[in-house]
């Protein structure tokens, strides 16, 4: 049906590449946070933190702001770029991502912060730079716990709306995502269409976790642990 | 070797303040560092492995500086050569035994292993006994397997000093005689100098040659062999047997 | 103030069964407190078009001053919305709509008391731009012009205004080929909002929602609809209220009412 699958296939290339910009984010700080000792550490913990707890609708507003032909970062993009994100699939994708970041974030840097630091010393005693430490030690015992933030970024940014809604508006075929579109339908009182609609999220949710399941589960039975 | 260790540190953990004030000089290649658990033992080889910075000092090798604190000069742990044996091994949980032994010689991104550097792990897991464990995970050796992947992993860089944090504490006393055996022909057989933490009176009998007690943060003691194996537990006095050049500082 | 010290007080007195007592009559008040608000006076709830926020909150004032004891609860949004709550039961005893369309399917789903429905405003369709908008804005052919890159109207699926202009457009024959550019509002104030910020270059409003932000959004012309923009009331058949109800649709009729209205722009039906 394709009225389904235009807004199906928007939503899940949004969240692709929001998880995709909230993995290298969130490991990139949770990395940061995890290794690096210094002042305020914790007050920057918590401001990474505050899009997942800040009401989509006022994360949005303050995207909007921004990011709007008359905010800050918006009117500067327009100027040296001629770019305007509001309306367009990318500003989904930053909102998005936004929203997103959090959940990476707080896993990675669990993940990170779990890791026994006598092996990063023992990589160090090897000899090995720190990129190497990082690439060979750090992140292939850290992505267990990184790869499941990001599933439950992706599942999260598929299902964004507030803030969406806010920063790229309903154009259906190009920011029209499935959750918006279901939101349209139950406001036009088309609930054969609102019902369709829900049926495809809910069973995307459902795979994104049975497959997140089974990932996780695979990697643990490779004995990681002592 | 030529080691000068003199090095403060101060740490605060959980509230209470702990200063490490050691100075260690020493010609011999063969230093026990023997003490009561929180003593500072850990810090001191730690620091001396370049993990930790101390605050204050000097730490030089065979004349070359490795810390010098008013120069600023700290060459990071990577340059110094040391192999390092933890206490609890840390072996490289993803990877096998063969793995663990061959990542430090590995080159570049594909991580090849050129021929040299394959013949280098395969003697070492023949030396150590590993070879039929070459592909099994950490996770799946016994105790004393472990370690010896571990001296294994560390002497496969060829280190011009090996460093050991209780070594054989984890393992059972039968073996831990057996070990200290085979350390001993190891030790001669690559001739290399090494500094050991340990708790056990045993190991200080055949394997020190000169011995350093740490107790509070500061050397009590520093003597040479021989030494004679009457040490009550955890104690901080030794019965020196006369012969042996005692050369106690107080601290 | 002092609740908070009594309570310490005995607390701090050890005996139990005054104790006890306290904290019961604290939790029967907490309760009481949350479920507070439906036993006292009359409160009416009424689902307007998003178009009538202003006028409406005004009228709602003075009519709680001329009916004391009784309140005006609004539920504004876009008219189809405010239909989807009422058919599945939302207990709005008003519903005001913006455009007929609206309000036959009310009627047609059963929801409406018949007898009261009546036409009680009239609007008019505007195009408008941001207030510091240099792009010449003269027709309807302007809005193909490369410089109109997003027009924001309302949802036609659920939205009045996005209706009347779909009505307008059609009719010009140029509804399809402008359709890339259109930014779908789900109410004639988002529409607005859109246009007063900046994101759209043009867009399609009511004359009274363009009055409201005068100093953010100019209007380029008027925009004639092919049917007259009346707005309907009634009363929503299974009300508790259904005498508050019908004085508040008489009240709207008084001279005070009448005056908000046409101060807002809105003409008479």
């Amino acid at each position: 049906m394709s009225p389904t699958a235009v807004p199906l296939l928007l939503s899940l290339k949004v969240a692709g590449w929001a998880t995709l910009l909230a993995l290298i984010a969130g490991v990139g700080f949770g990395y940061l946070l995890a290794r690096v000792r210094f002042f305020g550490r914790e007050v920057l913990d918590a401001v990474l933190t505050l899009p997942m707890v800040m009401p989509p609708t006022v994360l949005g507003y303050y995207l909007l702001v921004l990011l709007g032909k008359r905010g800050v970062i918006g009117a500067w993009l327009q100027e040296n770029f001629g770019i305007n994100l509001i309306f367009t699939w990318q500003g989904a994708v930053i909102a998005a991502a936004f929203v997103a970041f959090p959940l990476v974030y707080k896993a990675a840097r669990a993940a990170f912060e779990d890791i026994d630091s006598n092996l990063e010393k023992a990589g160090r005693s090897l000899g090995f730079s720190e990129l190497k430490i990082f690439f060979r030690i750090t992140l292939p015992l850290a992505w267990h716990g990184i790869l499941a933030g990001a599933m439950l970024a992706f599942a999260r940014a598929l299902g964004e709306f507030g803030a969406t809604l806010m920063v790229a508006g309903s154009l259906p075929g190009r920011t029209q995502t499935l959750s918006i579109a279901i939101y349209e339908a139950v406001q036009a009182g088309e609930d054969n269409v609102a019902n369709h609609l829900v049926i495809v999220a809910s069973a995307i949710c459902i795979v994104v976790l049975v497959v997140s399941g089974r990932v996780l589960q695979g990697g643990y039975r490779r004995a990681f642990r002592y | 070797m030529q080691l000068e260790l003199s090095i403060v540190k101060d740490l605060q953990a959980r509230g209470r303040q702990f200063r490490l004030d050691v100075d260690v000089r020493t010609d011999s290649d063969a230093v026990v560092i023997y003490g009561p658990s929180g003593a500072g033992k850990t810090l001191t080889l730690q620091c001396l492995a370049g993990f930790v910075a101390p605050d204050a000092g000097r730490i030089s090798l065979d004349g070359s500086t490795l810390f010098e604190a008013a120069q600023r000069i700290n060459v990071p742990a990577r340059e110094r050569g040391f192999g390092y044996v933890f206490q609890d091994y840390a072996l490289f949980p993803h990877l096998t035994v063969a793995g663990n032994i061959g990542v430090s010689l590995q080159k570049g991104w594909l991580r090849r292993l050129d021929d040299a550097a394959r013949a280098r792990v395969e003697d070492m897991l023949r030396l150590f006994e590993l070879q039929e464990l070459r592909d099994s995970y950490p996770s799946q050796l016994s105790g004393g397997q472990r370690q010896r992947a571990a001296l294994a992993r560390a002497l496969a860089t060829r280190p011009r000093l090996l460093l050991l944090d209780e070594p054989f504490a984890a393992l059972d006393p039968a073996l831990r005689d057996r070990m200290r055996h085979e350390f001993v022909e190891l030790r001669e057989r690559f001739k290399l100098p090494m500094v050991l933490i340990t708790h056990d009176p045993a190991d200080l009998e055949m394997l020190a040659r000169e011995l350093v007690v740490i107790d509070h943060g500061r050397v009590t003691r520093h003597d040479h062999a021989p030494f004679k194996a009457d040490v009550p537990q955890g104690a901080t006095a030794l019965r020196v047997i006369p012969g042996g050049a005692a050369g106690a500082r107080a601290a | 103030m002092s609740a908070a010290s009594h309570v310490a007080f005995s607390v701090a007195s050890s005996s139990s069964r005054p104790m006890r007592r306290r904290l019961l009559a604290g939790s029967v008040a907490l309760v009481l407190a949350f479920g507070a608000g439906s036993a006292s006076a009359a409160e009416l709830i009424v689902s307007a078009a998003a178009s009538l926020t202003n006028a409406f909150r005004d009228i709602g004032k003075a009519f709680e001053a001329a009916s004391p004891g009784n309140t005006v609860t609004f539920n504004f949004a876009a008219s189809d919305v405010l239909l989807a709550q009422i058919a599945k039961g939302a207990p709005a005893d008003v519903f005001a709509s913006a455009d007929q369309d609206a309000m036959d399917k009310a009627v047609a789903q059963g929801v409406i008391n018949t007898a009261t429905r009546k036409d009680f405003v009239r609007n008019r369709l505007v195009l408008i731009a941001p207030s510091d908008s240099k792009t010449a804005i003269t027709g309807l052919s302007s809005l193909s012009s490369a410089d109109i890159k997003h027009i924001a109207i309302g949802n036609p699926a659920s939205v009045p205004v996005g209706r009347y202009t779909k009505g307008v457009l059609e009719k010009a024959g140029s509804w399809v080929s402008l359709e890339p550019k259109f930014v779908n509002a789900t109410s004639v104030r988002q529409a607005l909002d859109y246009v007063a910020r900046g994101e759209a270059e043009a867009g399609f409003v009511y004359s009274t929602d363009a009055a409201i932000m005068k100093d953010k959004v100019k209007v380029a012309f008027e925009v004639p609809t092919e049917k007259p923009i009346l707005y309907p009331i009634a009363a929503v058949k299974d009300s508790k209220n259904a005498a508050l109800a019908q004085s508040f649709l008489q009240f709207l009729a008084s001279d005070s009412a009448q005056t908000t209205l046409t101060n807002y722009g809105f003409g008479k039906p």
